[in-house]
């Protein structure tokens, strides 16, 4: 089966590289926890996909400092991709903190150590506990917190000549070209892994109608500070200030992108933010703005449907339906954008009882752990 | 009236004289004035009855502030009223404008930011204090940003109608001025 391979020699590699991080991590001064959930679940159905998490193998453990007893978040990885990955994302992090024309400086975890050896690396930063999660603050809190976060990004703007020579070998600049040629690669495979699911092949050639259409309102907004992951499992609350965690997915792009990101990650988790940011955006911001907001929606909600559909043959049994299912609920979703429509409670509510009884035991730990949700 | 707003920044750009700056040209344009803007920028957000002409921020700086004189130039006609907002880039064109023109300038202190830069460098300052020497007026009373309205929240009518009625004070203050400008 598909799914037992690849998910085979996910745990295989998992299995061998944790052995050899928690050598390292005793020779750095640091001790791993025991279960590391991040690694477990649907985690292997991102490896070898470059716009989820960088594609690279690499790990993200939780540990201890041995010297002061604090917790820590550790990347490690001895492939050469995962490598990679995991030094741009310092660069990023490095650049980020000096950007020269912000308005509003960017919070992140600090970082601890960084060491190489025996052909792997190990990044050490610091863990911030929250006292509160954001999906259990109360919800007008919720939505400051999130708006905060999201003004955070747009406080740096990339448009002088100075400044884009600043950013753009780290952090890379994305024009509404660059977001045309991605949806244009994303619905080829999509249609080449899925060429029967004909709702989905006309939802998508309606969204790409709508984005070229409207392409000029997508490059209005780009040069904007913008986190491709910002959901809550990147986000971490302390004394009231959002933190931002994986700069591996900061760039430079359209601002809308990191709201479109949190707005579709809310269909699921908290319909009443999702619906009260569209409308504070709306309200608030021009046309032109609330406009840029749903193109970048259609994108990563595209961006989405291709992950699910290129996994599709990485999985079988639940997991199989859970995908089926998805992809079938994230096309109604992608249709109510275009539509401009809000999308039935009940049709969410309906998806998270059938998503919830598909998943894994491990998929439940991991979820319970990134988004601290129970 | 045919008024040229000269400003450094302009929407989609959030912070310093951008807002004010658009609010700005689409209240004077619903008052039948007829408004051009000229901005740094690439894709400006319209407002109807707004002219906006945009002088790119990714060439030299020197390159930019001659391509921004040239714009200003070409946009101020004789029957024009000068308002631009502070900052070196538009205030150094808006000065030569000024000359080769021979206009005054109404000068707008949006940018509070740029006023205490011109005070700590010397070239800066020199630009400052020559534009102010062409100005008819100087107007630091700026409206405050709008404020914002949060969904989940009660409707700031209170901020709300503070807001307007600076625009309002703000405006006749304006128009007072544009009626003395040039005599």
């Amino acid at each position: 089966m598909a799914n037992k391979n690849e998910q085979q020699a996910w745990d295989e590699y998992k299995n061998r590289e944790l052995k050899k991080a928690r050598r390292l991590a005793e020779h750095f001064g640091y001790h791993l926890d025991e279960a590391q959930v991040h690694t477990g679940g649907e985690r292997y159905l991102m490896t070898g996909i470059q716009d989820v998490g960088g594609g690279g193998k690499k790990l993200v453990l939780i540990g201890t400092n041995i010297n002061d007893g604090k917790k820590v978040v550790i990347k490690y990885s001895s492939d050469q991709n995962g490598i990679k990955e995991i030094e741009q994302e310092r660069r990023a992090r490095e650049t980020v903190a000096k950007i020269p024309f912000s308005y509003i400086p960017l919070l992140a975890p600090a970082e601890i150590a960084f060491q190489k050896k025996d052909g792997a690396v190990f990044f050490v930063t610091e863990y911030i506990s929250e006292k509160t999660p954001l999906l259990k603050q109360p919800i007008q809190k919720q939505f400051r917190i999130a708006l905060d976060g999201l003004k955070m990004q747009e406080g740096s703007h990339a448009i002088a000549h100075s400044h884009t020579k600043h950013i753009e070998k780290t952090l890379g600049l994305l024009s509404a070209n660059d977001y045309i040629r991605s949806m244009d690669n994303y619905i080829y495979e999509i249609e080449r892994f899925a060429p029967d699911n004909r709702s989905l092949v006309s939802t998508l050639a309606e969204a790409m109608r709508f984005f070229h259409e409207n392409k000029e309102d997508v490059d209005r907004y780009c040069g904007f500070l913008t986190h491709a992951d910002f959901a809550p499992h990147n986000l971490r609350i302390k004394d009231d200030h959002v933190y931002l965690l994986d700069f591996a997915s900061v760039h430079f792009g359209n601002k809308y992108e990191s709201w479109a990101r949190l707005l579709n990650y809310m269909v699921l988790y908290n319909q009443e933010i999702e619906q009260a940011l569209t409308q504070y955006v709306k309200i608030n911001r021009s046309k032109e703005e609330y406009l840029s907001l749903r193109l970048m929606r259609v994108y990563k909600l595209v961006f989405l449907l291709h992950y699910y559909v290129i996994s599709l043959h990485k999985t079988s049994g639940n997991l199989q339906l859970l995908t089926r299912e998805r992809i079938s609920f994230w096309t109604q979703v992608l249709n109510s954008v275009l539509q401009e429509k809000e999308i039935p409670s009940k049709k969410v509510d309906d998806f998270k009882k059938r998503r919830d009884s598909l998943r894994s035991s491990a998929e439940i730990a991991r979820q319970k752990e990134l988004h601290q949700l129970f | 009236m045919n008024i040229v707003i000269g400003t450094p920044l302009y929407p989609p750009e959030m912070f310093g004289p951008a807002p004010y700056s658009k609010e700005l040209a689409r209240r004077l344009a619903a008052r039948g004035h007829e408004v051009s803007v000229v901005t740094y920028g690439r894709l400006p957000e319209s407002v109807p009855g707004v002219k906006t002409i945009v002088v790119s921020k990714r060439e030299a700086l020197p390159t930019r502030i001659i391509r921004y004189l040239l714009s200003l130039k070409k946009t101020v006609k004789n029957d024009s009223i000068l308002y631009i907002q502070n900052g070196p880039s538009v205030e150094l064109p808006a000065l030569i404008v000024s000359l080769i023109k021979r206009k005054k300038i109404i000068i707008g202190i949006s940018d509070t930011n740029a006023h205490t830069l011109a005070q700590k460098n010397k070239i800066l300052s020199i630009i400052e204090s020559a534009t102010r020497s062409r100005t008819q007026a100087i107007l630091s009373d700026i409206p405050p940003h709008k404020p914002e309205i949060f969904p989940l929240e009660d409707y700031p009518k209170q901020q709300m109608d503070a807001y307007e009625t600076a625009w309002k004070k703000h405006l006749a203050a304006l128009e007072n001025i544009f009626k003395k400008y040039g005599k």
